[in-house]
């Protein structure tokens, strides 16, 4: 089969046909003088380099261009229907998660996350984004090892052209699979020909402090004094915190007002300068800018520094040539909660004592801080390079080279204050590179002017390399030397052993990923009404076992188009389109492709980072990770769709409906097996999961005066549902951690006890045979909740727990209006996730603070924005917190709330100077001069009773460690000129 | 049609070229890349470095069996023993045996399949180690049965851990390492018992006492890199007296104790005073060169010290570390009830200076004692404000085997001979010795010579069993004895994995 597509690659060229088709195909001597017919053809080649892919959800720049948004995903939130895009935390520049049409498979640990995330292309060229492998070394997995900067935040906004959401089952096909998951098409502003054009935009801002009630150990002991009346003993009476038993302690009886050291209002600021212009031969485009945005919450922030550089040449006729380079660098500086930095230092130091909520001291606490380093960077490359040769006038040979490449680098040291007197330190470097290598031949013919055909033949090759370094220290000899340095001097017997006897724990990893693809796909019109796709790809990667290496997929659709302009009275356009299209996913870890394997595993569950017994290396069975047999396939995804495209009453309506499945098929997942082969299980293909819904978009002109008031509106909606259908061995579940996956129920669900109430007394617990209720084996007793005997065995346990709520939203969208009047144009955005739970592991926490506090793990940290009211107390009754079923457990649903929000997330009022003659007259050349205010997260409607019903982790987990979606104002300028 | 000709060649040219480097850069060859984090089948078990990186990994599983959630200390010192939880809940139950509760450590505590895990690696060790042989000519016959026998060892010993914990458990005698994992039910005690018995008399035959003797190499390397770190023939022996006292039969324990007693000086062992015992450096329990019969290494120098996994981690707090205060710990009452002598070299009140001793306690007079026998920090030299553990986990020494001697000959009514052995003991902690007429019951005071001298070892619990099993005396025990409550159940979820089991009958 491979041979085949080898062969038909060569076709094409042997075939002599040409003797006809040469003869048509002048080449005329090229000369600089060419005529108009030419300089059109070659402005339209010139276009043809980077080709948009004519697809409706594309963004409608007009509504973001005017807010200080970092990435991709901030910048297509709400916009697009059926993208969902959560931001778990307001920091600056962190990774946010993106979904296309409902998870494929279930988020059970973080870096699964990354699994179900849509790709993205600049200028045609994927970005490579952060393997996963480093989790697998991290303790604590609260955030990515490195500087944790988002793969799609490298991009500067305002050098964007065009940004499409794909989600056409036959166009994700054509790009293959690492557009399994949807894809993200974004074109960088091209090259112009005609005069310089110069542009300019630039913004200041603020980021605003967000309301926030303090508290002092008063509240906290109030709180607690409820528990310590009703439950606890002489010896838990004893063992009060010290912290809270002294009521004369200033620190945390005193003021609690550290609210003004922690959020402090910030501003933010960017520039973006370009210039482009050209002839009809070649054209270059050339932008460079600045951006700082920030959080009011801890001080973060994130700087970037991006170029961008295309050029587009057609030295002759059938040959043209264009390139892009879109670099980026960026500087962030991260929150300081003490979680995150023990959980990448994997030291639990004693916690026994939080920090005061006295401005006073947490300013102390901050100075100590001014000494610690926290460097991240990120430096991203996007190259593209785009070669189009015309055999024949429709016969074109297009090469494409790119590459993306983004290093990452963080430096960290913290001094000794920071932690027991330990100091720490911490180095990363870690780059992902992708190459990526096309080549295809396009050949188009007309037939009786009614049917056109398209063919294509192709050839993909990516090539990914993964790569990390990772040093940590700790107790360096003094809070002065910040890095780690070695002994140089290679005559010495202490050659490269660091200096001051620090302990220094290193590791690094690689992963490689290469695919390979060959396609061949064809179009055929049929009187510009009906439209036929088909495509047939052969995928082979390096990831997948070498006997199953190989997988052929098909795609095709059909569009109608029933009504064409000036057809009909009502209606102006009316189409139908059907398609289908079966996609390989990709597997992005090497480590299933040897089949049965060897591994170093030495970690247990609290200790994930050791590499050696007694100073040698290691080799056994990866038994924590579960058993890789051989047969081990590629899995896939099918997508199908329906939509209906109209419009009407004169253009003033647009409507398009579509109706989707798409089903994630033989996925692997770790199966459990008898635990007495050692292993967590076996890793097998087998996993479905089906995602159903309907995208919406109505967009109406509601009143078009082009002279008076003018009020556009538009509506996306996205309505979506997962379910699990198969589990490998026809199982029909599967327990992974705190999470049971059902066959027939949604993947997203929580697994939780029902709680009804609360056993005031000892009288009020069942009795059944003489022995009371039990919990899993331990009786009841007062004080504990109660939770409900789903299966009536009389015994409280994991049968008893039920499918409750979903961690993804049912119905997401987003509502725009737009009114202009005059050159003022006000731009309202409403953004909405309705039907999603959340559990509220933050009260949880508080409420288990006995078990929380006292296991001396990262759980019980206790930060300094926990001096607030974060947490409903009136919400939740008083159980016995010592109790041994752990009564404040939070896999129950007195923890779950409904985490449904409508958010006016932009409002922006603008008015283009241009339209006083005034300026128009003084400024000749000058084409746009638009200024306005906007400002960004400024109403939430919810019932959540945390900060925010946005700032949930992938899990759904709720765990109060997001910073504040806080409001932003900024006005600006943009100037064409 | 010069131009054409000449265009028509370039391009064709051009696209050829194209064309080829596209068909051989890619197909399938580029696609054969060699994943550089994890071993393929066909390049392990070829050379020496893959025996002895399968071999440490058995000892790196081990390690890791033994001290996931402490789970040493949990099993062996927690349920009704000298230690006293300061707050946390979950080590306050497994002190009262209520095993059901639901906390995390408890519910990982029931789960075996991390011992399942080392003896799978093992098994795969002794069927495939002997390939080596054909294909590396630096690999010998001695390596292999060294290896061998150190592998069959570490699968005994942890068979007898598992029953020690849960009664009877699945007896899986090979790796069946081809990906079928067929369910397998759980075997009696006895049968157990006695494969770990007859594997150890195996390995005993070809493991020598110690490894790198003189001139020799093992693995390349000298002594003084294996010395106390590798299973040798007096662990096989003392591995096998337990075996057979903790099923009664003292006339083996007998037996298999006295060969380590008449052999322990070929291994370099010997009885250790207190300070030479405790030393953090240059102690049993420190990253020493000292032998051991049995110790599962951490050592700080070589980058094995961690937070976690350690006892330091329960015991330990200010101000010998930063924590406040430690989780566990052994109250006054208790101190003075067990160290009855004052001359007692562990603890004690020095006649001399008045002073108390340190050398198993610190901060005696504050408000709790810290349990400070063990403090291996980093190295054994680390600063109190960085809480790195290095410290081997022990799993027996000359000491304990000595009074496990004394056990037997006691029980065999030898005892002239237990008190002999006995005796070695206290005269090394500075004690009187026990006279034949004293009052005092022989094997009472055997068992509290246990009690002082192995706290914190993991011994306390089953030396509760195997003494209330012999004298009958402790109605809460020997209850737990006869309805299976000595037992920890199996956790939810091994059960759901394998159809045959069962739940220990107490816990059901």
């Amino acid at each position: 089969m491979r041979r085949l597509f080898c062969f038909l690659f060569l076709v094409p060229m042997f075939h002599n046909n040409h003797a006809k088709a040469w003869d048509k195909w002048k080449l005329q001597q090229d000369t600089s003088q060419i005529n108009e017919a030419d300089q059109q053809l070659l402005r339209g080649r010139l276009k043809a380099l980077l080709q948009k892919q004519q697809v409706k959800d594309s963004l409608n720049k007009g509504n973001v261009e005017t807010l200080p948004l970092v990435g991709i995903p901030q910048l297509l939130k709400g916009q697009v229907s059926g993208l969902y895009v959560q931001e778990s935390t307001g920091e600056p520049g962190t990774p946010k998660n993106m979904v296309i049409r409902g998870i494929g498979s279930p988020l059970l640990a973080a870096k699964d996350a990354v699994g179900v995330q849509p790709a993205v292309y600049v200028n045609g060229i994927p970005i490579a984004r952060d393997n996963n492998f480093t989790y697998s070394i991290q303790q604590y997995q609260f955030n990515r090892l490195g500087p944790g900067t988002d793969n799609f935040a490298g991009i500067e906004l305002s050098t964007i052209e065009s940004v499409e959401v794909i989600k056409d089952p036959v166009l994700l096909a054509k790009l293959g699979p690492l557009a399994a998951n949807g894809a993200i098409w974004i074109l960088t502003k091209p090259g112009k020909e005609g005069r310089r054009e110069i542009s300019f935009d630039g913004y200041v801002g603020l980021a605003t402090k967000p309301a926030v009630t303090p508290v002092n150990a008063q509240y906290e002991n109030l709180f607690r004094s409820a528990f310590y009346d009703k439950y606890a003993s002489a010896s838990d009476k004893l063992s009060y915190p010290g912290y809270l038993s002294d009521e004369t302690n200033v620190n945390y009886y005193g003021p609690a007002n550290w609210d003004d050291a922690y959020y402090k209002n910030t501003p933010i600021y960017g520039g973006n300068l370009g210039i482009r212009g050209g002839g009809d031969r070649a054209n270059f485009a050339f932008m460079g800018g600045y951006m700082k945005n920030a959080n009011a919450a801890d001080k973060t922030n994130i700087e970037r520094y991006n170029a961008l550089f295309n050029v587009n040449m057609a030295p002759y006729k059938w040959f043209n040539f264009g390139t892009t380079i879109n670099a980026s660098r960026s500087l962030r500086d991260r929150n300081r909660s003490l979680r995150d930095r023990f959980g990448e230092a994997a030291y639990v130091p004693d916690l026994a004592v939080p920090i005061s909520p006295n401005k006073d001291k947490y300013s102390e606490y901050l100075d100590v801080y001014k000494g610690a380093l926290d460097n991240n960077t990120v430096n991203m490359l996007n190259l593209a390079v785009n070669l189009d040769l015309y055999l024949l006038p429709n016969l074109k040979f297009n090469t494409n080279f790119g590459v993306d490449y983004s290093e990452g680098k963080r430096e960290a040291f913290f001094p000794g204050s920071l932690m027991e007197t330990n100091n720490y330190m911490s180095s990363y470097f870690g780059f992902n590179q992708r190459l990526v290598f096309n080549n295809s031949l396009d050949y188009n013919f007309k037939f009786e002017d009614k049917h056109k055909f398209d063919f294509k033949l192709g050839s993909a090759y990516t090539q990914d390399l993964y790569r990390y370094h990772y040093g940590r220290a700790y107790d360096g000899p003094n809070d002065f030397i910040k890095v780690n340095v070695v002994e140089g001097d290679s005559q010495k017997g202490s050659y490269l052993t660091p200096i001051g006897g620090l302990y220094v724990n290193r590791w690094s990893n690689r992963e490689d990923f290469r695919l390979h693809s060959l396609y061949l796909s064809g179009h055929y019109t049929w009187n510009d009404r009906l439209d036929i796709n088909a495509l047939l790809r052969y995928d082979g990667s390096s990831t997948v076992q070498p006997d199953s290496r190989w997988l052929m997929t098909p795609a095709f659709s059909a569009n109608y188009q029933f009504v064409k302009e000036g057809e009909a009275e009502v209606v102006d356009q009316l189409s139908v389109k059907a398609s289908w299209a079966r996609i390989g996913k990709p597997v992005f870890t090497s480590k299933y492709a040897v089949g049965p394997n060897y591994t170093a595993d030495l970690n247990w569950g609290s200790e994930k980072s050791l590499v050696s017994y007694n100073g040698f290396a290691v080799a056994s069975r990866p038994y924590s990770e579960g058993w890789v047999g051989y047969g081990i396939q590629w899995p896939y995804t099918d997508h199908a769709e329906l939509t209906i495209d109209g419009t009407l009453l004169e253009k003033r309506l647009d409507v398009r409906a579509s109706l989707y499945q798409k089903k994630d098929v033989n996925q692997l997942i770790n199966m459990p097996i008898p635990a007495e082969y050692g292993y967590s299980g076996q890793i097998i293909n087998g996993l479905t999961v089906q995602n159903r819904g309907v995208d919406l978009n109505v967009g109406g002109k509601i009143l078009n005066d082009p002279a008076g008031f003018q009020w556009t509106s538009s509506l996306n909606l996205n309505f979506n549902q997962n379910k699990l259908t198969a589990l490998p061995n026809g199982k029909t579940e599967l327990k992974v951690g705190d999470r049971l996956l059902r066959v027939g129920q949604a993947v997203d669900q929580f697994w939780l006890y029902e709680n009804e109430g609360i056993y005031n007394t000892d009288a009020e617990i069942p009795v059944q045979n003489g022995r009371k209720l039990q919990f899993d084996g331990v009786d009841f007793a007062a004080g504990d909740p109660r939770w409900k005997d789903q299966n009536g065995d009389f015994v409280i346990d994991e049968k008893d727990r039920v499918l409750k709520g979903n961690a993804m939203p049912k119905l997401v969208g987003g509502f725009t209006n737009q009114f202009k009047f005059k050159g003022f144009e006000l731009n309202m955005q409403w953004y909405f996730a309705l039907g999603q739970k959340a559990l509220n592991q933050r009260a949880a926490s508080k409420y288990d603070f006995i078990n929380t506090e006292n296991t001396n793990s990262l759980d019980g940290i206790r930060e300094v924005f926990h001096w607030q009211q974060d947490v409903d107390i009136t919400k939740y009754p008083i159980y016995n917190p010592w109790s041994p079923l752990v009564a404040y457990r939070v896999d129950q649903d007195l923890f779950l709330e409904n985490a449904s929000f409508l958010k006016l997330r932009a409002l922006t009022l603008g008015y283009d100077l241009i339209q006083l003659n005034g300026i128009k007259n003084k400024f000749q050349t000058m084409r746009r001069a638009y200024v306005y205010v906007s400002g960004m997260n400024l109403l939430t409607i919810s019932k959540f009773s945390g900060k925010d019903p946005e700032l949930i982790d992938f899990n759904g987990y709720y765990t109060g460690y997001g910073l504040p979606l806080s409001p932003m104002v900024s006005v600006g300028i943009k100037l064409e000129l | 049609m010069f131009n054409m000709k000449r265009y028509n060649q370039w391009g064709k040219y051009l696209v050829l070229m194209l064309s080829m480097s596209v068909l051989f850069s890619s197909c399938n060859k580029k696609l054969d890349i060699v994943a550089s984090n994890v071993g393929a089948e066909g390049r392990e078990w070829a050379s020496v470095s893959d025996t002895r990186a399968h071999l440490m990994g058995i000892y790196g599983l081990m390690r890791a069996a033994m001290v996931d959630n402490y789970g040493h200390w949990v099993y062996g010192e927690m349920r009704y023993g000298d230690f006293n939880s300061y707050s946390r809940a979950d080590l306050r139950v497994v002190q009262e045996n209520k095993l059901k509760a639901s906390y995390p450590l408890i519910k990982d505590l029931t789960d075996w399949r991390r011992f399942y895990a080392v003896i799978n690696a093992a098994s795969l060790f002794i069927e495939r180690a002997p390939e080596v042989l054909k294909k590396d000519s630096r690999y010998t016959e001695r390596d292999l049965k060294y290896d061998i026998g150190q592998a069959r060892s570490i699968r005994a010993l942890m068979y007898f851990y598992m029953v020690r914990i849960w009664g009877e458990v699945p007896l899986l005698k090979d790796s069946y390492d081809n990906g079928s994992f067929a369910e397998v039910a759980q075997s009696s005690e006895s049968t157990v018992l006695a494969f770990a018995e007859e594997e150890l008399l195996k390995a005993a035959e070809d493991l020598p006492y110690r490894y790198a003797v003189g001139q020799q190499t093992y693995y390349g390397e000298s002594e003084s890199v294996w010395s106390g770190v590798l299973v040798n023939k007096i662990t096989a022996y003392s591995i096998l007296a337990h075996i057979a006292a903790w099923q009664g039969k003292y006339i083996n324990a007998d037996v298999y104790s006295k060969f380590v007693i008449d052999n322990y000086t070929q291994a370099n062992l010997a009885l250790l005073n207190v300070p030479s015992l405790v030393s953090p450096t240059d102690g049993l329990f420190g990253p020493s060169t000292r032998a051991q019969i049995l110790a599962v290494r951490s050592s700080y120098e070589l980058g094995e010290a961690t937070n976690t996994g350690h006892l330091e981690s329960l015991t330990l707090g200010y101000p010998i570390v930063t924590k406040a205060k430690p989780d566990i710990f052994v109250n006054r009452d208790t101190i003075n009830a067990i160290f009855d002598d004052p001359n007692d070299t562990r603890f004690g009140i020095d006649s001399v200076s008045g002073l108390i001793r340190t050398n198993y306690f610190t901060n005696y007079n504050g408000d709790i004692p810290i349990f400070s026998k063990i403090k291996v920090i980093r190295n054994g030299e680390g600063d109190s404000d960085f809480s790195i553990f290095g410290s081997n986990l022990v799993f027996t020494r000359l000491e304990e085997i000595f009074l496990l001697y004394a056990e037997a000959k006691t029980v065999l009514n030898q005892r002239d001979e237990a008190i002999k052995y006995l005796n070695q003991v206290k005269a090394q902690r500075g004690l009187k010795p026990y006279i034949s007429s004293s009052p005092k019951d022989l094997l009472g005071e055997i068992f509290l010579e246990r009690r002082r001298e192995l706290m914190g070892e993991g011994w306390r619990w089953y030396d509760q069993i195997r003494f209330a099993k012999i004298k009958k005396n402790n109605p809460t025990l020997n209850t737990l004895i006869e309805n299976g409550g000595i037992f920890w159940p199996i956790s939810a979820d091994v059960l759901s994995r394998n159809s045959k089991l069962k739940q220990n009958s107490y816990w059901k």
